[in-house]
């Protein structure tokens, strides 16, 4: 994004926030460069990422250790009337101390140049206004969260809305209307900033998603998330590290589809005709990696499948196609949203990709031709065609063969694979030899 | 929980739209004022006053001890155990409590992320603290005279009004050292310097004397002047440190 359309632009900052035990710091931004704009985004790491320092900064409470931090032009920390500007939803809150929420809304209102008589109308919009008559003493931390997040949300002409766990922690009787709120401020040309550590919460609001890891952004996706969790495959003999697979939840009804559709309820255990019989043939299909399987606790003849493959889009395929084969009776699939861990895993991926390959000491330089017939980054040139699975030497450079694991621990191997069936050398290997 | 029936949400008000009119903040005079209400507001609770009512209970024990030491000199003596140890850290409790017992950047932050003036909002907490010491110290320095009064004695009445007038000149001088002391350290902790100070040099006849808030206010009590300043010249000092160091505080919060 030119820096010309960026709202929030930090140059090179260095900070640090003051959360842990003692104030002392519980994570730092190193060299952060980022141009914000329009729209929604999704800043996604823990607290150990820096995002509380990012929150601090945005918010202007803090000044950047180095660097700048510019919101339309002008630091926050330093400007009065850009913080006019600014609806922010800190971590803790930080409502003007006050006998009752009326007043401190009150106060909140008259500093940004309001009435203080708006503040019903104001808390009203996110349903919290029977809060205002409490004291603000008796609020709870979510309650006062989220008289925050009105605020934050009808920031008058705002540029910039910096919001941290808006859809946590926060005691308001819809969600929904926060997210819409916030999609609509994005629409409306709002620089709007979520910082939350839950991937599923940066799907479901944000344009983009803004992974920061360790200090730094470590690389943007699309809000779909779908690729989240799925870094680009690694060239051959770039460290070996491992892309966090995209994963696939089954529901599945015992007994065969026949039974389903008959009036009789089956009476079939777990793995009858249903989850053990799709998974044996999906174990037999190169889109799958690894399979793990349970029952569903709360109800009946309802086994769950969870799926792990290279490539989300041949995996539901090869779902489908051994469900028809094998007549199991497949309820749902879903495509759950990859833990924060799954995540770290794929940018770690994504930046031993991003690294040049290291050359062994002494060993020529690889020739243009070779270097110009490698796969580029997150091509899907290692993983065979397009779409389809990765060959069986890349699924062994990645460390996973394909088997099943049940819930119990236990674990089947694949069947190996055909003689004929090994895999064209990558190139550079073919180049090196 | 807010108790918040899912009802309430279908009959909530539309959003308002999301573009408003930009550039609306707080003036100056708004933010100073804000500072000051929102300090007051920290001070109406039940540690400020316990604070107060510890100092006054305190401040009457001297006296009653001297009292009954001799009746001679016995107000001079009671007010001077209030002016050395009771009236600093009644202060120092009430400035601290009105910065939120944080530094007083922090301490103006909760207005001051609005949009507020940081400066102006601190000057208000800092006024405000001033304001509280001095009425404080005032009450405290009073009801000492009254207490210690004695028949040989000058009138009471008049040795109250002094009193009283002595303590508010020396509160919120010693208000504006600690706010001014507040910009200092983590969690405003550089406020403790003013005071040990003042319990250590306050006394002497000086230039520490003189700049800190006990050698004038004994001065005004007829005691030793520091720097052979006059009665008035004291007062003035005190009144100009309790505005001066309040400005320097918020100087130091500024945007």
């Amino acid at each position: 994004m030119s820096s010309a359309t960026s709202i929030v632009v930090l140059d090179r900052v260095r900070a640090r926030d003051s959360a842990g035990v003692s104030g002392r710091p519980r994570g730092h931004l190193f060299g952060l460069d980022a141009a914000l704009g329009p729209g929604v985004h999704a800043v996604l790491g823990a607290p150990e990422d820096g995002t509380l320092a990012l929150a601090e900064l945005l918010s202007g409470r803090v000044a950047p250790l180095a660097g700048r931090v510019l919101v339309a032009g002008r630091e926050p920390a330093r400007s009065a009337p850009t913080r006019a500007r600014l609806g922010v939803l800190a971590a803790a809150p930080e409502l003007p101390t006050a006998g009752t929420v009326a007043f401190s809304v009150g106060l909140a209102l008259r500093a940004r140049g309001e009435p203080a008589r708006d503040a019903a109308a104001v808390l009203e919009t996110l349903g919290v206004a029977s809060l205002l008559p409490r004291r603000s003493a008796s609020l709870s931390f979510a309650e006062a969260r989220a008289i925050e997040l009105a605020l934050a949300l009808t920031t008058p002409a705002a540029l910039l809305v910096g919001v941290f766990e808006p859809l946590c922690d926060v005691a308001v009787p819809s969600r929904s209307r926060v997210q819409q709120r916030l999609r609509d401020l994005g629409a409306a040309g709002v620089c709007v900033v979520v910082l939350t550590s839950s991937p599923a919460d940066a799907r479901a609001l944000a344009d983009r998603v803004h992974v920061l890891d360790r200090g730094v952004v470590a690389r943007t996706e699309p809000g779909d998330g779908e690729r989240l969790a799925g870094g680009p495959w690694p060239r051959p003999g770039a460290h070996g590290v491992v892309p966090a697979p995209a994963e696939l939840l089954v529901w599945i009804r015992e007994g065969t589809a026949a039974d389903a559709r008959s009036s009789d309820a089956p009476d079939a255990s777990p793995g009858d005709r249903g989850v053990r019989a799709l998974a044996a043939a999906l174990v037999r299909s190169p889109a799958v990696r690894a399979l793990a399987w349970e029952a569903v606790g709360d109800v009946p003849h309802v086994s769950s499948l969870r799926v792990q493959a290279a490539d989300r889009d041949a995996a539901a395929l090869a779902i489908l196609d051994a469900a028809a084969s094998e007549d199991v009776n497949v309820l749902a699939i879903s495509s759950p949203s990859p833990s924060l861990r799954n995540v770290r895993a794929a940018t770690a991926a994504h930046l031993v990709a991003m690294r040049p390959a290291r050359r062994q000491f002494g060993a020529p330089a690889p020739v243009q031709a070779a270097a110009s017939s490698a796969p580029e980054v997150g091509a899907p040139a290692a993983a065979g065609p397009a779409g389809a699975p990765p060959p069986a030497a890349s699924r062994a450079l990645l460390g996973e063969a394909a088997g099943i694991e049940t819930s119990s621990g236990d674990r089947v191997e694949a069947p190996p694979a055909a003689p004929g069936d090994a895999a064209p050398r990558p190139p550079e290997e073919e180049a090196a030899r | 929980m807010t108790g918040l029936e899912h009802g309430d949400v279908a009959k909530a008000p539309a959003l308002p739209p999301v573009a408003g009119e930009p550039g609306r903040t707080a003036p100056l005079p708004s933010a100073v004022r804000l500072g000051i209400e929102l300090a007051l507001t920290r001070l109406y609770a039940r540690r400020p006053l316990l604070s107060c009512a510890l100092a006054l209970a305190l401040a009457l024990a001297a006296a009653f001890v001297e009292v009954s030491a001799g009746a001679a000199g016995a107000v001079d003596r009671a007010l001077l155990v209030t002016f050395r140890l009771v009236v600093p850290l009644v202060v120092f409790a009430l400035a601290s409590d009105a910065a939120d017992r944080t530094d007083l950047r922090d301490a103006a932050w909760p207005v001051a992320r609005f949009g507020a003036s940081s400066g102006g909002v601190a000057f208000g907490v800092a006024i405000a603290a001033a304001l509280a010491g001095a009425g404080a110290a005032a009450v405290i320095a009073a009801l000492t005279a009254v207490a210690a009064h004695t028949a040989g004695a000058p009138p009471l009445a008049r040795d109250a009004l002094v009193s009283a007038w002595v303590g508010a000149l020396a509160g919120a001088a010693y208000a504006g050292w600690f706010s001014l002391g507040g910009t200092f350290l983590r969690r405003g902790r550089g406020r403790l310097a003013p005071l040990v100070a003042d319990l250590l040099l306050g006394g002497s006849t000086g230039v520490a004397g003189a700049l800190l808030p006990r050698g004038s206010a004994v001065n005004l009590l007829g005691g030793q002047a520091p720097l052979g300043l006059t009665q008035p010249g004291s007062a003035w000092l005190l009144a100009a440190s309790a505005l001066v160091l309040a400005f320097a505080a918020a100087v130091r919060c500024r945007d």
